[in-house]
């Protein structure tokens, strides 16, 4: 008989088990809009909990820790699979999602802008805490929703 | 003023979004499951899977079934700690209720992946002893 050396621990923090409880799929929502596969999105928001369990000690606000942390899984996993992307036509949608040109152009977008402009206008976050989730300054999550959006207008005119 | 894009890209990643769906409670177990087995026993099991969702599964049952973690120990000393009769038809159903009765989510856990993979307890038990 295999004896543990100490006896199993209760593994999920309580006060991150609420908040796992109240956001994942809304995590999961996000890691999606932002361009990671389903079937991914659902390991890489299981990854960021397990991460922020190892330094829940020190985090005092989880949420926009945890979506900075879907984020920078995401922008990870999109770049490992840019090349077989850029190879392979882009899997194709659920039939109850007709074609989206908008939706097509905005998974197009260099990776800061994409996520800038979904932090803006899924998430609704103003600017000070879109720098927070892609680590950078405001002036520069401006200029990226602001050429965002300017290609947006020019691949979908409106 | 929110001009016709904006108001388009607003609708377009609502849709996208409100189209998802995901098992919370799978996902928490499998979280519950990989924090469980500790930096070593997740590192044991990745080195045997890659980064796809259905393997990952596989990893977390991985993780409990080799033993060396202490959710996998812990099932078998705890059934006999609890005095759970591991020969019944469903050792599984009288530990779960077991750790159900003592708030035991790593237990629960265990047994909850082990349920979706269609792992046997008995196996995991007699494994074990």
């Amino acid at each position: 008989m295999t004896t543990p050396a100490t006896a199993p621990a209760a593994p999920w923090d309580p006060g991150l088990l609420a908040v796992y409880r109240t956001s994942y799929l809304d995590l999961v929502r996000l890691a999606v809009v932002i361009g990671a596969d389903r079937a991914v999105a659902e390991e890489l928001v299981q990854d960021a909990f397990v991460a922020v369990h190892r330094t829940w000690d020190r985090v005092r606000d989880p949420l926009p820790y945890l979506r900075q942390t879907v984020v920078n899984r995401c922008r990870s996993w999109g770049r490992r699979q840019t090349l077989e992307r850029e190879r392979r036509p882009r899997a194709a949608e659920p039939a109850d999602l007709v074609a989206d040109e908008l939706w097509d152009a905005l998974a197009r977008l260099p990776e800061r802008q994409r996520e800038a402009i979904v932090c803006r206008f899924y998430l609704d976050l103003p600017d000070a805490e879109i720098a927070v989730i892609l680590d950078c300054r405001v002036p520069t999550v401006r200029t990226a929703i602001h050429r965002g959006l300017a290609k947006l207008r020019e691949e979908v005119p409106r | 003023m929110t001009d016709l894009l904006e108001t388009d890209l607003r609708a377009v990643l609502a849709r996208h979004a409100a189209s998802v769906t995901a098992d919370a409670p799978a996902g928490e177990v499998a979280v519950a499951a990989r924090l469980d087995a500790g930096d070593a026993g997740l590192a044991e099991v990745m080195a045997l899977t890659d980064r796809t969702h259905r393997r990952r599964w596989l990893a977390a049952a991985a993780a409990i079934v080799l033993g060396g973690v202490a959710i996998g120990a812990g099932i078998a000393g705890q059934a006999r700690d609890r005095q759970v009769d591991t020969s019944e038809e469903r050792p599984d159903e009288a530990l779960r209720g077991a750790f159900e009765a003592e708030g035991s989510p790593a237990g629960v856990a265990a047994l909850y992946v082990m349920d979706r993979l269609g792992i046997e307890a008995p196996d995991l038990v007699v494994r074990q002893e």
